[in-house]
């Protein structure tokens, strides 16, 4: 479990030292990927994986998106061996192609998106300030929370208190986990408010501009669905289905 | 003006008031250092200064708070984060941004200054806290003492009138100490009123204007340091620090004060070769075994550790201390197996470790943030999970005089009170390795006596205690002291001389005591240790009488 949390944490960790893409390319992207997530065609599953691993390949998050793939290996061999018991290969084929390519698309969004570039990117379409943060809240929460997460397991485990049947010690886990999430949003309220968050309209200390790397991914995504479109056009995956 | 007229505060969990009839008046350019034992209230009267309570602690509250006349209740919000700059006691809980230069720029951008503006202060109080090599990094991978000149940068890069700071050099090195302090008197100077709530407090005392001591919820007094000084005596003594005011010099010991002449001719009719012999007395057999370990974070390039040969024998007390972000944490981390070393071996009691062994326990640790340690709802409850009897449970508590806080529910301790007992209960798990991190941060002088003492009885037992602090209140009473600097062990040898090279040579850790001891030398012409731990100051006077 440790090592699983440990990989979640690098594996959706903002790194500044990578290449930075304009935050609303970037959820533009992931929302793209994710309509095309939910249909249920086997082709366009593996089309958007080998996409996902194309720019992430191109982009450097080899070791992020690895990272990813190690903490998702036991959930994609326990729901695989389950999915295939219960409902046979195909169902299997989507719930493990669904799985990785979330895993690796959110890893490299995660990877490349700074939060607070993501709430100045809202304000400047007007969104209010206290509804520009809540996502980029939530993505720099993922990283810490997984890290809390890792930091209670390692203490618990050092103290000998993870031991013996796993049903035996997770509620235990789970609990101290839990409370320690309620304790870190309590604190963040408390810095948000002496932090002056929401006083008044807030002025960014930088631009944020959009430049050809964005352009780039654009394009790729626009090959995308025009791929989409055609190969869909003319049914040349239908063995695939 | 900032006027406290009859402050009583008590806690909707608490029978008892948590600040009882403060008065207290502080004028802007005013520098005051609040000092007291753990749960004395500082930190309540911190979180009431910064309205946290009653927004977010229910509580009652009588009395008032007043700026310039205008009761804080009457001030809006606004005003109250343009007037009040804060750094809290556990930084890490704080942060809203994951970029370094992004948590500072926040309270800027909230309060709608202009870019340029922002920026030039952001490379100022980058430049003057010597932290510009952090700014473009992520906040989670900062060490604790990174992560709090971060927060004081984020106060000071705005500098509002009032800053008020919990426990501000607690985590950071002496260097950084002595620089920051230097820089709190600068902007009281300029015209900042300037609050510190701390307890270490050597240095800052020297340049602070006034000092109130805070008894069970009381000021019990304030005025100028060299005044009341004396006082702290009994609640939270410098111990053997020089305390350098402007007309006259003290030092303070555990057992009382004594003027420098009185202490020089004692010290000339003593064996000092006598003082060497103590703390000499160690197992030859060693516990733990670094060989030639290296260690980098995954995808970096530089090294934290680099080459590191390094052995702790059984019954070893050793005091790991570097500036913030040398590795420390990251030593204690490899020896726990928590990390895994990019080249090297580590050994632990003849046995090669790989990584944390589940149920296979011979180290115990208690992280920088004792929060995590304690998993029982109470102290008491956290350490009968252990040792499974009630009655052997509260013997160790009322040895420690600990009785009365130890069915209390861990949120409602105080952080000190709270560490204290992560701190005893990590000793009674019986494990043969005892791996602390930043213990002494929130302790008073009883916390600090308590951890002396609960290292000597493990050392008794045999046990191998390792503690990760710069603290050198504590490092002085240690068999060893090692100093880590560029990943490479630099000094290690006893704390006294490690610290004198430190002093003599590198100058990377300023201490005080050194510098007293080395004045005595050249006053009295005879060759003294380099540092005198309470326990050798006490016998030396003893040995004088």
């Amino acid at each position: 479990m440790s090592f699983m949390l440990k990989r979640i944490y690098d594996g959706f960790l903002y790194k500044p030292d990578k290449l930075q893409i304009h935050p609303l390319v970037g959820i533009v992207i992931i929302s793209i990927q994710f309509g095309f997530l939910i249909l249920n065609k086997n082709w366009v599953l593996a089309l958007l994986l080998i996409f996902i691993i194309f720019e992430n390949v191109i982009f450097k998050n080899i070791r992020g998106s690895l990272s990813i793939l190690w903490a998702l290996l036991p959930i994609l061999i326990f729901l695989g061996g389950l999915t295939y018991l219960f409902g046979g290969w195909e169902i299997t084929y989507r719930v493990l192609m669904r799985l990785l390519v979330g895993g690796l698309g959110f890893s490299f969004f995660f990877s490349i998106v700074n939060p607070s570039d993501l709430t100045r990117s809202f304000e400047k379409l007007k969104i209010p300030t206290k509804i520009a943060l809540i996502p980029s809240l939530a993505l720099m929460m993922i990283p810490r929370i997984a890290k809390d997460a890792e930091d209670t397991f390692t203490t618990l485990k050092i103290r000998g208190e993870i031991k013996g049947f796993f049903l035996r010690w997770l509620p235990r886990v789970f609990a101290v986990f839990i409370a320690s999430i309620i304790y870190r949003s309590e604190f963040l309220a408390q810095s948000l408010y002496f932090k002056g968050l929401g006083i008044q309209r807030r002025t960014h200390y930088r631009k944020i501009s959009f430049r050809w790397v964005d352009l780039f991914r654009l394009l790729i995504w626009t090959c995308f669905i025009i791929s989409f479109i055609f190969i869909d056009k003319y049914d040349l995956f239908y063995f695939f289905n | 003006m900032l006027q406290i007229n009859d402050l009583t505060v008590r806690y909707m969990t608490s029978n008892e008031d948590a600040l009882k009839h403060i008065n207290f008046e502080a004028s802007k350019g005013e520098f005051v250092v609040i000092a007291g034992p753990s749960g004395s209230g500082k930190s309540t009267l911190a979180q009431i200064l910064m309205t946290l309570i009653p927004n977010f602690t229910e509580a009652d509250i009588s009395g008032e708070i007043t700026y310039n006349g205008i009761s804080f209740k009457e001030l809006t919000r606004e005003k109250l984060v343009s007037l009040l700059g804060y750094v809290p006691q556990y930084p890490s809980d704080f942060t809203t941004s994951l970029l370094v230069e992004e948590e500072i720029v926040f309270l800027l951008e909230n309060l709608a200054l202009d870019s340029e503006e922002i920026l030039s202060r952001l490379n100022q109080v980058l430049a003057e806290l010597e932290i510009s090599s952090l700014r473009r990094r992520v906040i989670p991978e900062l060490s604790s003492g990174e992560l709090q000149r971060v927060f004081l940068a984020s106060a000071l890069a705005f500098a509002p009138p009032i800053i008020i700071l919990d426990e501000p050099i607690a985590r950071i090195d002496p260097k950084t100490e002595v620089k920051l302090v230097e820089l709190l008197r600068k902007l009281a100077d300029s015209g900042h009123l300037v609050i510190a709530f701390e307890h270490r407090l050597d240095y800052i005392v020297t340049k602070a204007d006034r000092l109130v001591i805070l008894k069970q919820g009381e000021i019990v007094s304030d005025g100028h340091p060299s005044n009341n000084i004396d006082l702290l005596e009994e609640i939270d003594p410098p111990e053997l620090s020089l305390i350098d005011f402007k007309d006259k010099e003290k030092i303070i010991s555990l057992e009382g004060q004594a003027d420098l002449k009185r202490i020089i001719s004692r010290i000339k009719n003593v064996d000092i070769s006598e003082l060497f012999k103590l703390n000499n007395e160690t197992s030859k057999d060693t516990a733990i075994s670094l060989n030639k370990v290296d260690f980098r974070y995954n995808n970096k390039t530089e090294w934290i550790l680099k080459d590191v040969d390094l052995q702790f024998k059984k019954g070893e007390s050793i005091g790991l201390m570097g500036i913030n972000g040398c590795g420390k944490s990251t030593l204690m981390k490899i020896i726990l197996g928590i990390e895994k070393t990019s080249k090297g071996e580590v050994w632990i009691k003849g046995r090669k470790i790989k990584n944390v062994r589940k149920g296979k326990k011979d180290c115990i640790y208690v992280p920088e943030n004792a929060k995590l340690f304690l998993v029982g709802p109470t102290p008491l409850r956290d350490l009968e999970r252990q040792l499974r009897n009630n009655v052997e449970v509260i013997e160790i508590y009322n040895k420690f005089k600990m009785q009365k806080l130890m069915k209390r529910k861990l949120y409602h301790l105080s952080e000190g009170e709270r560490r204290l007992f992560a701190l005893i209960n990590s000793f009674y798990f019986q494990e043969d390795i005892i791996l602390l991190d930043e213990p002494t941060i929130a302790l008073d002088k009883k916390g600090r006596r308590i951890l002396l003492e609960l290292v000597e009885t493990a050392k008794e037992n045999g046990n191998t205690v390792i503690l990760a602090t710069n603290d050198p209140r504590i490092v002085t009473s240690l068999d060893r002291l090692v100093v880590i600097e560029n990943g490479d062990i630099c000094l290690n040898g006893p704390p006294r001389d490690v610290l004198y090279e430190l002093e003599k040579h590198t100058n990377l850790i300023p201490n005080q005591t050194v510098r007293y001891i080395l004045k005595l030398e050249k006053e009295t012409g005879i060759s003294l240790p380099r540092i005198l731990n309470p326990k050798e100051f006490n016998f030396l006077l003893k040995e004088a009488e």
